[in-house]
């Protein structure tokens, strides 16, 4: 149980510790302090300024958790001395541990009583730091309703600025349309003119036209007959080309059959070279290992000679043992 | 199998997929194991559980890969492997797994309680989470009453590293296109896993401060694990030879922390699981019996007439390699040691991949204790036999050593920008046999 406690303390005064430092750093407990430093540099005595009611709401949660834990408990009856001397002291405790009993009994009640008040007081204030945030809130949303209203008259004015800037600017445009509307009629009687005379000039060109057909048409007949007299002579040419043609591709045939017979002879030459290197290579190939067999062969017999020995050895050791042990037992 | 994440990663054929990724020309048959290679930090998870299992036992390996465990015949395990992809079952076994069979780990064809230990390494990283429990409780039925199953996991740490939920289709892609992780977990929620399913779960977080030069490289590119920049630029930097002077010191300080129990810290890289029904022995070197290791094969095994397997390799030499056959790369210079009552002929069979070997001949020369015996141009490709007669002054020295020089060196990168072989290589060579005076050896 006392190490339970003594943890439990412990943990208290870590929790208190990380409360204060959370209140030294925290912007709210800056803006505090800041507020109150003119205050602290007036008197000139910072330790003794009042601290600000986050803390102490925070320390007196710590307090309260030690009142609570401690408010029933009485000194222990033990000493630090040994022997008559300790026995003496204990029994001395003990006698008036009985005797001031009704005092500590009181104190007890008292220290209760301090307790609980001070458990109401911390409530209250905790219920009257709520209701300040919540006012803090209220007072904050209303801020940015005001700002938002204001952005909001701001941006009208702005889109007003806008439309009056555009109607001038249409009116600019009325006057350039109306300066476009002159010179496009005075382009009208121009264009009239132009297509006039274009008129004029699509006349002529039918008429030259017309002459032109005449005179592709005789054109056309003089190339007809030039044409038959070209594909009666390509006809010609072209069974020229053709046997021509069949003598180059028998000439071909020829020198190829040739080429043919030279590469099979050359090819055959090759196998011939390709088979006789094979050949001495297996040959020598089969020899190393006809060699190695050899060795192989010879390393066994010898080991087979060794172990022929070992067992002949062996059974004569045996024999030589059995007749020793016959003779034993005959004599 | 339950295979949504690799198919929301593109992958459509997960056993084609782990082909591709996992099958290498690498050979692991424990014959050809060097007793050094026990601080090789590559083989420090199988020197983990060779120390752990009982000479003589029934070992399965889940997802055996190419056979990682091969190393285990040493100690004349049964052996067998089982693995989702059919090609890698068949590399394990061509790497001496008495058996190598293609299937889901869900989904076991042996009967109850076949094995006394199995175990698998870098696979439940690789199975869904979903999936797990199906796995673990094949792990269970197959196990004998006693049997104890470990597991090397690769888990995450969800403070650095999205879950699959969280990844976009493009960062799902790119996480399991690297090594196929559709499983990673925390340490302690494999842990939590085993003990739903045994008694008695033992875990040791590794790898959080040994990685080989590789990984570290891996790690910081494509897990983007935030390593030193310039330390890695380093590592990126060295040559065959350096790295493998780092994963040797990486090797021997893993197996130092092993050795004295020290606790690592979360590293949310690997995690180390040892699980039973029974109460468990020691995390570390339960089982430890490294004779075999040391084994003088001049001494044990027959007698020799192939030196490949029985014979001492200088540092002149990489690790053997499948060619096929199983052939040793050269450096410049490689010695082989061996011993002989006495010698007349040596024969070997050699080859060299040096692209121009045609225009410009490969010298070698050959000597055997010192004196000359042969000089050859390697003039073509392929498989050359030679024998060589020894001088009648060598027949009868006993101890050997055959040295072959080449007078130049060629590294396959520089000529293919996709290969990231940097070794310097001049011939491999195989099937090295000694003929004494009379007959073979």
């Amino acid at each position: 149980m006392p190490d339970t406690e003594v943890e439990q303390t412990l943990r208290e005064i870590r929790e208190r510790v990380r409360a204060e430092a959370a209140l030294v750093k925290g912007p709210d407990a800056a803006g505090t302090m800041t507020a109150a430093a003119p205050a602290a540099q007036s008197n000139g005595h910072a330790s003794q300024q009042p601290p600000p009611a986050n803390e102490a709401l925070a320390r007196m949660h710590a307090n309260l958790a030690t009142t609570e834990r401690a408010r029933t408990r009485l000194p222990p009856v033990l000493s630090y001395r040994r022997g008559a001397a300790a026995r003496f002291e204990l029994w001395l405790k003990r006698l008036i541990k009985r005797a001031t009993h009704w005092f500590t009994w009181e104190q007890v009640n008292f220290n209760s009583s301090a307790h609980h008040a001070l458990a109401d007081a911390l409530a209250a204030l905790s219920a009257h730091e709520q209701s300040l945030a919540r006012a803090h809130a209220e007072a904050h949303e209303l801020r940015q309703a005001l700002e938002a209203q204001q952005g909001h008259q701001r941006a009208q004015q702005q889109a007003l600025e806008a439309q009056q800037r555009a109607l001038e600017a249409q009116q600019r445009a009325q006057q350039v349309l109306e300066a476009q509307q002159a010179q496009q009629q005075t382009q009208g009687q121009s264009l009239q003119q132009a297509q006039h005379a274009l008129q004029q000039a699509q006349d002529s060109l039918q008429r030259s036209l017309q002459q032109h057909i005449a005179e592709s048409d005789e054109r056309a007949s003089e190339l007809s007959s030039a044409l038959a007299e070209t594909e009666s002579r390509l006809a010609a040419e072209l069974e020229a080309l053709a046997r021509a043609f069949e003598a180059g591709v028998a000439q071909l045939r020829d020198e190829m059959a040739a080429h043919a017979d030279a590469l099979r002879t050359e090819q055959t030459e090759q196998l011939a070279a390709r088979s006789g290197e094979l050949q001495k290579e297996l040959r020598e190939r089969a020899d190393r290992l006809l060699e190695e067999q050899r060795v192989c062969f010879r390393q066994l017999s010898l080991e087979a000679g060794e172990h022929e020995v070992m067992h002949d050895r062996a059974r004569r050791q045996i024999e030589a043992r059995i007749e020793s042990l016959e003779k034993a037992r005959d004599s | 199998m339950n295979d949504d994440l690799y198919r929301r990663a593109g992958v459509e054929d997960v056993g084609e997929f782990y082909r591709t990724k996992f099958v290498s020309d690498e050979v692991l048959d424990a014959r050809y194991f060097r007793a050094l290679d026990r601080f090789d930090i590559r083989f420090a998870r199988t020197m983990w559980v060779y120390d752990n299992v009982r000479p003589g036992s029934r070992v399965l390996d889940l997802g055996c890969g190419a056979g990682v465990l091969a190393l285990l015949k040493r100690k004349r395990v049964e052996l067998t492997g089982v693995d989702l992809s059919g090609e890698c079952a068949l590399a394990a076994r061509r790497n001496g797994y008495d058996a190598g069979l293609a299937a889901e780990l869900s989904r076991l064809p042996f009967p109850d309680q076949s094995f006394d230990y199995v175990v698998s390494l870098d696979v439940l990283g690789h199975i869904e989470a979903e999936e797990k429990d199906a796995v673990l409780a094949e792990v269970r039925r197959v196990l004998a009453p006693g049997g104890v199953t470990m597991h090397g996991v690769e888990c995450t740490d969800r403070r650095a590293q999205k879950s699959y939920e969280e990844m976009s289709e493009e960062e799902l892609r790119r996480f399991v296109a690297i090594d196929g992780h559709v499983g990673l977990e925390e340490e302690q929620e494999h842990a939590a896993r085993f003990r739903r399913f045994f008694a008695h779960v033992a875990w040791e977080p590794r790898y959080t401060l040994c990685l080989s030069s590789e990984e570290f490289v891996k790690q910081s590119d494509e897990y983007g694990l935030p390593f030193e920049r310039d330390f890695v630029d380093y590592l990126r930097g060295l040559s065959f030879w350096e790295r493998r002077a780092f994963d040797m010191a990486m090797g021997y300080v893993f197996s130092k922390i092993s050795d004295l129990h020290v606790k690592l810290p979360k590293g949310g890289l690997y995690v180390l699981v040892k699980a039973s029904d029974s109460p468990l022995g020691s995390f570390y070197n339960e089982h430890r019996d490294r004779t075999a290791l040391f084994a003088d094969a001049e001494r044990d095994a027959p007698p020799a007439r192939c030196l490949d397997r029985a014979a001492t390799f200088d540092e002149g030499w990489y690790e053997p390699n499948v060619l096929p056959p199983v052939a040793r790369w050269m450096s410049r210079r490689g010695r082989v040691r061996f011993s002989a009552p006495s010698l007349s002929a040596l024969r070997l069979d050699l080859t060299s991949h040096i692209p121009d070997l045609e225009e410009r001949p490969l010298g070698l020369d050959i000597s055997l204790n010192g004196t000359r015996v042969c000089a050859l141009s390697l003039l073509r490709h392929g498989w050359l036999s030679l024998r060589i007669d020894v001088p009648a002054q060598l027949s009868t020295a006993a101890d050997y050593e055959l040295e072959i020089r080449a007078d130049r060196t060629w590294q396959p990168r520089p000529n293919d920008s996709e290969n990231a072989d940097d070794r310097d290589l001049s011939v491999a060579v195989c099937n090295i046999e000694a003929h004494a005076a009379g007959g073979e050896v």
